[in-house]
């Protein structure tokens, strides 16, 4: 069988420390044959050893080589263009990093184009795709686990060391040079090769709102699906703030029950990535391996009233590998785990939630 | 040869209440012998998870027993304290985790240390109060040495509390639980150092808790003891007949914590 080829679209930790070394895992089933940095000589460093063509633009790679299935591994702003980018290109596969835009109506122009053009989109949101979490996802639904057993208090915890540790675990990582401070944003031109972003709020924010807001959508967004299953609906927040060196605290509410969340990172400490659910006689808990490790799946327990908790995992495949496995499956015809409105609808949530916490963060219901 | 003590025990209102204190002293402290209720012990314990619980402190107290034990109050109030004084005889408190070993541990194990962020979980049976949830997880952070948090911020849910606090520089993130969950507690306070991580279960269960200090160079898992914090607590109490100081949880240390809760808005209804 013939590998399908695929382009890293951004050549950055995302490319090289997850992507790569999943799509190495495939078993031959796809090689990479291109990959896009604006960064010239980061894309050829990332591309020589895998025997893969260097591109600084995603137009010239587009009209170099055609390819199967694209890695959207850019940094946020331009998820939505190059997605649409792609799909108009006819790419069978797009596998986009989270968050899958940064407005909901980006994410619904995504819904359009790839529903035009017949591609398979998948958000790269590897918990949302761990073995232990599908698990527990089928047991919750096997025990009728349903809003009756609410209101749910959800608690995210997210206590890890910085990236750069685990990146460095995961491959030989070739890292760019340090780029000296940026001149002021009106004095710079955005590179021709991407989509101009979204504009930004008119209303200045401080840094500890813009922490918070980052922190949604950079971090606790590999959750929110989870919680969103448990509250679908959140309406508040209660508090927002920062926390040093990097992570936030947030408290927020919905009709269907509280959520609590935490996360500290970039220094050496426990790590821990759990999230937990506490409803009316049920506890349901992951705890999940921290982002770019590659060595099996989260475990995950549930305990329903008096009875045994039962415990899944750890597999030996781990969410990176499932959501590949989840996109060669669409491609070869599967149903999707998360049809696109459902991405829409996941990321609508998140946006919902990064614009409250960042406003309770602003208003100074904060540390 | 140790000094053969009479425990009373005073304010149940059912034998479930007081079996976790019989079985403290009955069965595994063969010098402290409980006794029927009523006055006249060496050591009175008050099962004060009552409204009138400082009213019986104060009886209890008359008798001159060598301590009154204050078992799981309703929250007190700056008023209770102000009421029941200073006085000769000593009133200890009783929370569900504030004599475990293994806080102890802690408290040793986090002097000297800077924190500059502090994220604890508590969980309460069903039918707890939210203000006493509270009250017991701002004690054990008094005891654990990590400061008292005064309460910037309070969120209500169904069935948690959630608090924003700050003990002197460090932020405090509280989650109390209430439910039919297992009842036990985590405390994480994090500094450049790294992070130190207490784990409590049960405190009927003699299981020990666990205290773990990670940072760059590795990490310490500090050994506990097997014992519930009652029996810590009576324990001690035979060691104050005997002479020895009094332990860290007289009630009247306890003060800054119960006027935290005040100003966090907790007054007693009753």
């Amino acid at each position: 069988m013939e590998s399908l080829r695929v382009a890293l679209i951004g050549a950055g930790p995302v490319a090289q420390a997850i992507h790569i070394p999943t799509i190495a895992r495939l078993a031959g089933r796809c090689q990479v044959s291109a990959v896009m940095d604006p960064n010239a000589e980061l894309a050829n460093a990332v591309a020589q050893p895998l025997g893969a063509t260097a591109y600084d633009s995603l137009d010239a790679m587009l009209a170099d080589q055609p390819f199967d299935i694209a890695v959207v591994g850019s940094p946020d702003q331009f998820h939505a263009a190059q997605v649409i980018r792609l799909a108009a290109a006819k790419v069978r596969g797009i596998m986009a990093e989270k968050p899958l835009a940064t407005s909901a109506r980006q994410a619904q122009d995504i819904a359009r184009a790839v529903r035009q053009a017949g591609s398979k989109l998948v958000v790269g949101a590897m918990h949302t795709f761990d073995p232990a979490w599908l698990a527990l996802s089928q047991e919750l639904a096997r025990c009728g686990v349903t809003a009756a057993h609410g209101p749910f208090h959800v608690s995210l915890v997210c206590h890890i060391p910085a990236n750069s540790h685990f990146e460095d675990m995961a491959n030989l990582m070739v890292r760019p040079a340090a780029v000296p401070p940026a001149p002021p944003a009106s004095a710079t031109a955005p590179p021709a090769s991407k989509s101009a972003p979204e504009p930004e709020p008119a209303a200045p924010v401080s840094g500890a709102a813009r922490m918070v807001r980052h922190g949604v959508l950079g971090l606790a967004i590999h959750n929110l699906p989870h919680i969103r299953r448990f509250i679908p609906v959140i309406n508040q927040v209660h508090y927002a703030a920062a926390v040093l060196p990097w992570g936030y605290s947030i408290t927020a509410s919905g009709p269907g029950g509280t959520a609590d969340l935490l996360a500290r990172t970039g220094g050496t400490w426990q790590p821990d990535w759990t999230l937990r659910v506490y409803g009316q006689e049920m506890v349901a808990q992951v705890a999940f391996p921290p982002s770019y490790v590659h060595g099996g799946s989260a475990t995950s327990r549930l305990a329903i009233g008096s009875g045994p908790a039962r415990s899944f995992g750890p597999y030996i495949h781990n969410g990176y590998q499932a959501e590949w496995a989840e996109l060669l499956a669409q491609m070869n015809g599967k149903p999707p785990l998360y049809p696109v409105e459902e991405l829409v609808a996941e990321l609508e949530y998140a946006l919902n939630l990064a614009a409250l916490a960042e406003n309770a963060a602003a208003k100074g219901v904060s540390q | 040869m140790s000094q053969r003590l009479d425990l009373v025990l005073i304010g149940a209102t059912s034998t479930s209440q007081t079996q976790p204190v019989y079985d403290a002293a009955a069965s595994a402290i063969p010098y402290i012998k409980p006794v029927a209720q009523g006055l006249g012990g060496h050591i009175a314990w008050v099962m004060a998870n009552r409204p009138d619980w400082a009213s019986l402190v104060s009886a209890a107290r008359s008798d001159n027993p060598a301590v009154v034990v204050i078992d799981q109050p309703t929250t007190p109030t700056p008023a209770d304290l102000a009421d029941l004084g200073d006085g000769i005889v000593p009133l200890w408190l009783v929370t569900p985790h504030n004599w475990a070993p293994a806080v102890a541990t802690m408290k040793q194990a986090a002097a000297g240390l800077e924190f500059d962020w502090l994220e604890a979980a508590t969980f309460s049976p069903g039918e707890a109060d939210p203000w006493t949830c509270l009250f017991d997880a701002l004690v054990l952070l008094r005891s654990a040495g990590l400061g008292d948090a005064a309460i910037d911020n309070l969120t209500f849910g169904p069935h948690c509390v959630v608090a924003e606090a700050r003990a002197g520089q460090t932020a405090v993130h509280l989650t109390c639980l209430r439910g039919s969950y297992p009842l036990k507690a985590t405390v994480k306070a994090f500094g450049s150092f790294g992070s130190l991580e207490l784990a409590l279960g049960d405190p009927r269960a003699a299981f020990p808790g666990e205290v773990v200090r990670v940072g760059p160079d590795g990490s310490t898992l500090y050994p506990t003891t097997y014992q519930t914090p009652r029996r810590m607590a009576l324990l001690e109490a035979h060691a104050l007949v005997a002479g020895s100081r009094n332990p860290d949880h007289l009630l009247s240390a306890y003060a800054q914590t119960v006027a935290n809760l005040a100003a966090a808005g907790y007054a007693r209804t009753q």
